[in-house]
């Protein structure tokens, strides 16, 4: 398929001069998009493709007699690629008539649904060309719209809609909306980024470029400018890279940049050295030198460069180059001048100011030729003159006051973004804030709970603990005063009947007499057994020391002991550490094989400590301790927990050592 | 002389009474429980008090002390079913007269009663059984010794040093050489070198 090789170059010319009326002075770009020639092209349509054929006053002719004989022959392929080619062509020379448009919508009515969507949208192109190039853009859009839906998939489709959004964009420009201007153009960004064409993407950085300089965003208007330049220099597309030098220089006069003298130098040297020829470009460049050279104050060379295009730009013949031309004559006649002027170029460039809206330099203008009218005494024209500068000056005001209004309206917004920015950071901040205190609450709780839960469980054990002891002890307390009873009721009350059973006997025989002694010795000896005789009155010492020596004679092994001990724990638990001691020896006499023990007891402020100790062949204390049958080994540590005391059990092959401490109770 | 018989069993108070009557003892006071014998010898001072250990309110023991503690010249004898070194011991230390044991009532209180009367203390020769176990049995040279001395013999018949035998017997060196001083002392050994070990190992190893 065919695509509109100059559609946009040309729409772009046709559309210059509105651009000016904005006072957005863009220098057109030519835009190739791309070509790519179908090679079954027949001869008529080769010939219609050129574009030296289509100024013939037979081109159009010979489409209607080609166009129509392939409709009465049903080739409507042919009939649709000759209309492409003659409807890109005059989209291109901006040569729209109401005939061809009957011929487009007729076809489009008839024949269009017999071909692929894809290879019919230069239709809705063709047609919004047509709208646009009437100023129609509402209508316009609405067909470029229609050629944007169709699905492009290839190359050339791709190009298509690329192309309808580009023609869109400048619709909204032109329109006044920027915002979808610069939406469009972003889409057409999108599908010429697929083509990977930078002829294309370099148009439409350059229309970015436009879009910003309308919104005064003259910082992202350089900057898109310069891209397109990059895309431009990439293409090897030397006119348009001048074009965007130019554009370049407006941005800067638009915005007040002081760089806009170096950039007029830079683009009158690039465009003497390349090779371009272009008589528009030419004008533009060296109108913007004799800017620079009055800035310079270089009058006569000035002359010289405006005598010198002169030709160039009466041969042109165009009214923009003509306008830029006389301004530019105007201005230095203005800087030659101090006084009296040569009013015929003023007159000639005021039109050209007044379409670009150049209020400034008209009322600089309006005053000399107020002066010299008044220097001429033509007070008419001074009072005319006087009128106008008014008027001006109200545009000027006027024009100052939007623009410190869209200014300040930016502002407004830019500002009110940040306040936004700033409110909802704010609220982040502060819903994180919460949501971490929430968190940290919850954590805290949750410690809190479980310590709470620790420390209840911990003196519920302690207490479970406690009453355990107080059990033991009790039990053991319980256990020791029915020994004891039973001891003293065995002592007192039974060897006591003994005697006096034995006294009773009349007659008295010695065997008698030493069965019932021998029976007193026995309960005796059991009574000792099972309770220390008269414990609380002899005191632990003295206790301790008896069993001592008692072991001693009963088991032949020796037993020392060294006690220092005053007396500061209560009979009771007294009585459970003679237990202890008596059920270490008794440990010792059974297992210990030993030759000899030793019992320590020493006290401090504190606390009470007992030692007993033996030489005998010691045992493992874990092993003995998970047996079941450890008795004597727990009996010695519940007993010592019972009183407050912990018992401690050491041994080896040298022998065992217990060790109990026992707190005071204060 | 006037005596006091406390006890709270009524078949040995009486049992007493009668023995002292029978020994030609007059004026005779009995009471049941410790407090009132306390208040008969405060009030009275008898020479004599015949006390049994346990009886309600005050003991022997406790009477004993209060007597001692207030400087009467009451002399206690103790009467009892007691046969134990450590209450004999302690009974002494309350400075009391006599301590006679009741199965053997008949056999010593004359002799007791007497002995005091006359101002001499008398303690009953069956206390000492409570101590003394029978060795009687085994080498007639080895029961001389102590108990102590004797275990010290026989580890040196194992051929221990001092300092071992200190260790197994947990006291100290010096009394372990005191121990043997005292050994060959009573076994009239010479004074010649191992004079002791070589008897030891004739003497105790074959055991």
């Amino acid at each position: 398929m065919y695509c509109p090789k100059n559609a946009l170059t040309m729409m772009l010319a046709l559309l210059l001069p509105l651009f000016f009326l904005w006072s957005c002075q863009k220098k057109k770009e030519t835009g190739v998009v791309y070509e790519k020639i179908r090679e079954n092209f027949d001869a008529t349509c080769l010939w219609l493709i050129n574009n030296q054929n289509f100024h013939n006053a037979r081109y159009m002719p010979v489409f209607y007699s080609y166009y129509y004989k392939k409709l009465k022959e049903g080739n409507y392929r042919n009939a649709a690629d000759a209309l492409e080619i003659v409807s890109v062509k005059k989209s291109s020379y901006l040569s729209f008539d109401d005939a061809f448009m009957q011929t487009i919508e007729h076809f489009s009515n008839h024949y269009r649904n017999k071909l692929p969507p894809k290879t019919t949208t230069f239709i809705d192109i063709y047609i919004g060309d047509f709208y646009s190039d009437t100023g129609n853009f509402r209508k316009a859009i609405g067909y470029y719209e229609k050629a944007t839906t169709v699905p492009s998939d290839d190359y050339i489709s791709c190009v298509n809609t690329a192309n309808a959004f580009y023609s869109m964009s400048f619709c909204y420009q032109s329109l006044g909306d920027q915002t979808l201007a610069y939406q469009c153009n972003v889409k057409a960004l999108e599908y010429y980024r697929k083509t990977g064409d930078f002829s294309s993407l370099g148009l439409v950085y350059g229309n970015f470029s436009i879009i910003y300089c309308r919104t005064k965003e003259y910082a992202k208007a350089e900057k898109s400018n310069d891209i397109a330049f990059e895309y431009h220099k990439k293409a090897k597309d030397t006119s348009n890279m001048v074009t965007n030098m130019l554009n370049k220089i407006d941005i800067y006069l638009q915005s007040g940049d002081k760089r806009i003298y170096d950039e007029i130098e830079a683009v009158y040297q690039f465009y003497n050295k390349s090779n371009l020829k272009d008589s528009s470009l030419k004008i533009a460049v060296y109108t913007y030198y004799t800017k620079k050279l009055l800035h310079e104050k270089k009058i006569a060379e000035t002359k010289i460069l405006l005598d010198g295009i002169k030709p160039e730009v009466e041969a042109l013949n165009s009214d923009i180059a003509t306008q830029d031309y006389n301004i530019a004559v105007a201005e230095y006649e203005v800087e030659k001048n101090n006084g009296i002027l040569n009013n015929n170029n003023i007159t000639k460039a005021l039109p050209g100011l007044i379409a670009n809206e150049n209020y400034p330099l008209m009322r600089t203008y309006y005053c000399f030729l107020k002066e010299n009218a008044l220097v001429k005494k033509d007070y008419k024209s001074a009072l005319l003159y006087e009128e106008a500068i008014g008027k001006t000056d109200d545009s000027l005001a006027s024009r100052e006051m939007a623009h410190k209004v869209l200014e300040l309206d930016k502002k407004y917004q830019t500002e009110k973004k940040e306040q936004q920015i700033q409110i909802q950071e704010k609220t982040i901040v502060n819903k994180n804030t919460t949501i971490a205190l929430l968190i940290s609450l919850f954590m805290g709780l949750f410690l809190v709970v479980v310590i709470i839960a620790a420390t209840q469980k911990q003196k519920k054990l302690r207490r479970e603990r406690q009453d355990a002891q107080q059990y033991t002890k009790q039990l053991l307390e319980k256990t020791e005063e029915e020994r004891k009873r039973i001891a003293s009721d065995l002592h007192d009350s039974v060897s006591h009947e003994l005697l006096a059973l034995k006294n009773s006997f009349e007659e008295k025989t010695s065997i008698t007499n030493e069965k019932i002694d021998a029976i007193i010795n026995d309960i005796r000896i059991i009574s000792r057994n099972l309770h220390p005789v008269m414990f609380d009155k002899i005191g632990l010492k003295a206790s301790i020391e008896q069993l001592a020596e008692r072991t001693e004679s009963v088991n032949d092994f020796m037993v020392t002991s060294d006690i220092a001990y005053g007396g500061s724990l209560s009979t009771a638990d007294e009585l459970q550490l003679y237990r202890i001691i008596q059920e270490a020896l008794s440990n010792i006499i059974k297992y210990a094989n030993a030759m000899a023990a030793k019992i320590t007891i020493s006290e401090n402020l504190q606390m009470v400590y007992v030692e007993i100790k033996d030489s005998g062949k010691g045992f493992n204390v874990n092993e003995t301790f998970q047996n079941s049958n450890a008795f004597g080994l727990h009996n010695i540590i519940e007993r010592s927990r019972a009183i407050g005391g912990q018992a401690k059990i050491f041994s080896d092959q040298n022998g065992t050592v217990i060790t109990i401490e026992i707190k005071k109770q204060s | 002389m006037r005596i006091l018989i406390a006890d709270d069993h009524p078949f040995t108070l009486q049992g007493t009474k009668s023995f002292v009557e029978l020994y030609g003892y007059q004026f005779i006071d009995t009471c049941s429980n410790g407090i009132s014998a306390l208040n008969l010898i405060t009030l009275h001072t008898p020479d004599i008090a015949i006390l049994d250990i346990n009886m309600p309110g005050l003991d022997g023991l406790d009477i004993a002390k209060k007597i001692q503690e207030s400087k009467l010249k009451t002399k206690v004898i103790l009467l009892t079913m007691h046969k134990e070194m450590t209450i004999y011991k302690k009974a002494t230390e309350y400075g009391i007269y006599g301590y006679i044991l009741k199965e053997h009532a008949h056999t010593e209180l004359e002799k007791c009663l007497a002995e005091v009367g006359k101002g001499n203390r008398y303690f009953s020769e069956h206390i000492a059984d409570d101590l003394i176990a029978d060795f009687t049995d085994t080498n007639n040279e080895l029961s001389k010794l102590t108990f102590s001395e004797r275990k010290v013999v026989t580890l040196i018949a194992k051929e221990k040093t001092s300092r071992q035998i200190a260790e197994l017997l947990f006291i100290s060196e010096k009394t372990v050489e005191g121990h043997r001083t005292k050994i060959i002392e009573k076994l009239g050994l010479q004074k010649e070198k191992n004079t002791l070990l070589i008897w030891a190992i004739k003497n105790v190893r074959d055991q």
